[in-house]
């Protein structure tokens, strides 16, 4: 080969390379590490938002819990992801199975129907496989306030469930819930999550110190995620939906966004603007290692062992 | 005679296709917040490689390109520095950035032409406007890198 090609060639490449090596900001790690938040008490050890969970993750020394919040009909806050009874995770109180194509709701349930009639978690969950089973009945919050005294550094994220279809209205939702956090009077630090943003403003109205975050993207039950998830890169990628804009909407004090959509570029720029965020749900080793460099408040995992910034 | 006619308004057309680049110059993020999310998630790192795959074309005023990718459309003003054979050679640039018009960012640095290849290193100033909030407020700065395959037709002499 020509010799002067060569020579071209190489300083091409030399041309290349500074920025390369000036660049790789992807590879920093932030300058804090994120508070590892175990998903729904850790659900990658014990049934999700369950007694043994709870316990669980408290005794393992973990530094945050979400945990998800639904009313019944007599507006007793129990825990519970879905707003009516996961028929993949219950059963009725006898062992006999939920019906597959019916709705039970829980806000059609008072709390006394819900423990007396239904159980969960004594059905291996195949989103969590290795997680021990334990048949249970639902935790109330009071009860998970009271597991708190003794832990006052945890931090709480109560990951309130409330939509318009299937739950009590939003106000009713943040009356009886801050009514009971501020009853427990807790050291303990504690936000509040949300998809909807009415849900957020009535807490925000009603207590405005309350941190709060807005859930992005909503995957609706029965939703392809991977459909939903693009649909929201593109719809994020063209400048319909911003973040900032996301959080200013719902008059949030952050947001909690989904890995699959995430960008390190765009929680640097809300971090910027002086909003707090959350992403959700890392669980794979590899994930976590480099979710932990990232400029975020809160990492969500099922897995914190996994997770090198524990 | 129409074809005969279409084809003779195509070659003179001021509007040619340049190159695509594979690394686009208006998307730094890719390479810097991206890349290292290989491990974690490969579809999504896949699926952001689509997303700021960029073609260019020339336009009629000599050294002027426009670039389109999903991520980012943008113009790019190409000025030589040190001209090599066939209208390659080093040459400077300076370029805007847009999401679906909506300006965004800017961009300087030095391209290199060789052959079907164009190199470019550089660096972006971009904001996180957009039309759902335009906000020139913050900032961030990162080198950028380009990597093409063309024709380069835009360098060649006309």
């Amino acid at each position: 080969m020509d010799r002067s090609l060569i020579q071209r060639w190489r300083s091409a490449l030399a041309l290349l390379l500074v920025p390369v090596a000036l660049g790789g900001c992807g590879f920093i790690p932030a300058e804090d590490a994120p508070t590892l938040v175990s998903h729904r008490a850790a659900a990658g050890r014990f049934p999700e938002n369950s007694r043994s969970a709870i316990r669980a993750a408290l005794d393992a020394g973990d530094a945050a819990l979400e945990v998800d919040v639904v009313l019944t009909r007599d507006q007793v806050p129990v825990l519970s992801h879905d707003a009516w009874l996961d028929a993949e995770l219950c059963t009725r109180a006898d062992g006999s199975a939920l019906p597959a194509d019916e709705k039970i709701r829980i806000m059609d349930l008072t709390y006394l129907e819900l423990i007396n009639g239904y159980r969960c978690g004594g059905i291996e969950d195949p989103e969590t496989p290795g997680a021990e089973v334990v048949e249970d009945t639902h935790v109330t919050l009071a009860e998970l306030l009271i597991e708190l005294i003794g832990h006052p550094e945890v931090t709480l994220q109560l990951d309130i469930k409330q939509d318009p279809e299937d739950t009590l209205d939003a106000n009713t939702y943040a009356a009886v819930i801050l009514g009971h956090w501020n009853l427990a009077n807790l050291p303990n630090p504690m936000y509040v999550t949300a998809i909807f943003p009415e849900t957020l403003r009535a807490f925000e109205g009603r207590q405005p110190e309350i941190t709060t975050l807005r859930i992005w993207p909503n995957f609706p039950p029965g939703s392809n995620s991977t459909l939903v998830g693009l649909g929201n890169e593109f719809t994020r990628m063209f400048g319909f939906q911003e973040l900032v804009q996301l959080i200013e909407e719902a008059e949030a004090d952050g947001i909690a966004i989904a890995y699959q959509v995430a960008d390190r570029g765009a929680m640097e720029v809300v971090r910027q603007a002086g909003y707090q965020t959350a992403l959700w749900t890392a669980n794979s080793e590899a994930a976590l290692e480099v979710f932990c460099t990232w400029p975020i408040d809160y990492l969500i995992t099922d897995y914190p062992e996994r997770a090198p910034c524990r | 005679m129409l074809a005969l006619l279409g084809s003779s308004m195509l070659a003179s057309a001021p509007v040619q296709f340049d190159r695509i680049d594979i690394l686009n110059e208006q998307v730094p993020t890719f390479l810097h917040y991206d890349v290292p999310t290989t491990k974690a998630y490969p579809l999504g790192t896949a699926m952001r490689f689509v997303e700021q795959l960029n073609v260019s074309f020339t336009l009629p005023v000599r050294g002027l390109y426009a670039n389109a990718s999903l991520r980012s459309q943008g113009l790019t003003y190409e000025g030589t520095l040190l001209p090599g054979a066939n209208g390659r050679g080093l040459f400077w640039m300076a370029g805007i950035s847009t999401r679906l018009l909506m300006p965004y960012g800017a961009q300087v640095g030095l391209a290199y032409r060789v052959g079907f290849v164009r190199l470019s290193v550089g660096v972006q100033a971009a904001s996180g406007s957009t039309w759902a909030r335009p906000n020139w407020n913050q900032w961030q700065v990162l080198p950028t890198v380009g990597l093409g395959f063309g024709p380069n037709v835009g360098a060649a002499p006309r």
